[in-house]
């Protein structure tokens, strides 16, 4: 894996010349979707307004070295998406830079997707859930 | 007998009028109803039985279906519209319609917003640029205070006046009339934003918000109307060679 070693069936992981214990193999990332939320800007109530993310900041919700992303999935059809935040997981499957919470100042329902992305070593692009009927490559970050 | 407009009562949004060129260029009403929740693409049958009538899409029935617009040309209603957030596929296209009575649309593109009329097709993201395509070029536009457009419709009278309805980067929801080239103006009606407006015959309609909730909406016939100059300093346009591929037709028939 691009470098990294990684121990067939086990758990450590070279990087950068550090052994690196994970409780999940990083060749194991298939994209999906982590959670969901329908978001309307327009709403009073904060629940309808806002998703609390707090819940996806524990270690071991994403995949060791995937990345995330928060999109809106109503509003690219070519799946790179809006980014309304993105960064890495760390080696504990926590996703890096993700904030408490995203409030949305969109007036109409809006379909947030907090999504885990893997790299695809071959093609050299990373991959994001996306709709079955396009391609499911994008080129997000 | 006058013509009634939009007598659709609370729950009307979007408002659109053609040019009904087998009628004497009559007013032909386009409208969105709420129709189980979900707003769904209408037009009055004035010279029918006097009722409001949806048209079939063939979108699922939880998709949300706006932004009507339509023209009267080879023997046949050509409609466009804006349609998704279905859970099978939330993203949302600018899709074509043959037919009042045709029960499928096509997609053109994705897009928040936009429109098709003869070979010019507008289409945008919510919070992109906007394209204007005609069959040799596409203008690129931007406007600097706008943080989402939320319909992007045209003036039947003079189809080089766009009508745009979004909020800005302020948090202040507008309607404007737009004239690539040439000058941007806001719109208000009786005091109201004029949100989401419709022009025909020198008459204007729009969707006051009628109850709490933002899209509690009903459509009213303005009675003054203020179109304002704004800064064109706002609006950024590139003009570039056409090469989309994505064309409403072959006709030519502006003002």
């Amino acid at each position: 894996m691009n470098g990294r070693v990684w121990i067939q069936g086990g758990r450590v992981l070279m990087r950068g010349g550090k052994i690196v214990f994970l409780q999940r193999c990083p060749c194991d990332c298939h994209p999906r979707v982590i959670g969901s939320k329908k978001l309307n800007g327009s709403k009073d109530d904060k629940e309808e307004k806002c998703w609390d993310l707090k819940p996806y900041k524990k270690p071991d919700t994403g995949t060791p070295f995937a990345r995330w992303r928060l999109i809106e999935v109503g509003e690219d059809g070519e799946c790179d998406g809006s980014h309304y935040g993105s960064g890495e997981i760390d080696e504990c499957g926590r996703l890096v830079g993700l904030e408490d919470e995203f409030c949305s100042s969109f007036s109409y329902d809006g379909y947030m997707e907090l999504q885990e992305g893997c790299y695809d070593y071959e093609k050299g692009k990373w991959r994001w859930p996306c709709p079955e009927d396009k391609n499911d490559y994008s080129d997000g970050n | 007998m006058e013509t009634e407009f939009f007598n659709c009562g609370a729950g009307s949004h979007m408002p659109f009028v053609a040019h009904d060129r087998q009628r004497d260029f009559a007013p032909r009403q386009f409208c969105c109803r709420m129709i189980g929740g979900k707003w769904k693409l209408c037009y009055y049958a004035d010279d029918g039985d006097g009722e409001w009538h949806q048209i079939r899409t063939g979108l699922p029935e939880d998709a949300t279906e706006c932004s009507p617009t339509a023209e009267w040309e080879d023997g046949m209603w050509k409609i466009s519209f804006i349609g998704g957030g279905a859970e099978s596929d939330r993203r949302f296209k600018l899709y074509r319609q043959f037919g009042i009575h045709a029960t499928a649309a096509t997609t053109l593109c994705t897009a928040d917003v936009g429109y098709v009329q003869k070979n010019r097709v507008v289409h945008a993201g919510r919070r992109g640029t906007l394209f204007i395509q005609d069959r040799s070029t596409i203008r690129e536009v931007r406007f600097a205070d706008v943080e989402y457009l939320y319909r992007v419709s045209y003036n039947p009278n003079n189809p080089q006046e766009l009508l745009i309805s979004g909020k800005t980067l302020t948090g202040e929801i507008f309607s404007r009339v737009y004239r690539p080239g040439k000058f941007l103006e806001s719109l208000t009606a009786d005091g109201h934003v004029a949100y989401k407006a419709a022009f025909f015959n020198g008459r204007t309609f729009y969707a006051r918000q009628t109850g709490s909730d933002f899209e509690d909406r009903t459509i009213f016939e303005a009675r003054n109307v203020a179109r304002i100059a704004l800064d064109f300093g706002l609006v950024s346009e590139v003009v570039k060679p056409n090469t989309s591929g994505i064309s409403g037709g072959e006709d030519e028939e502006f003002e």
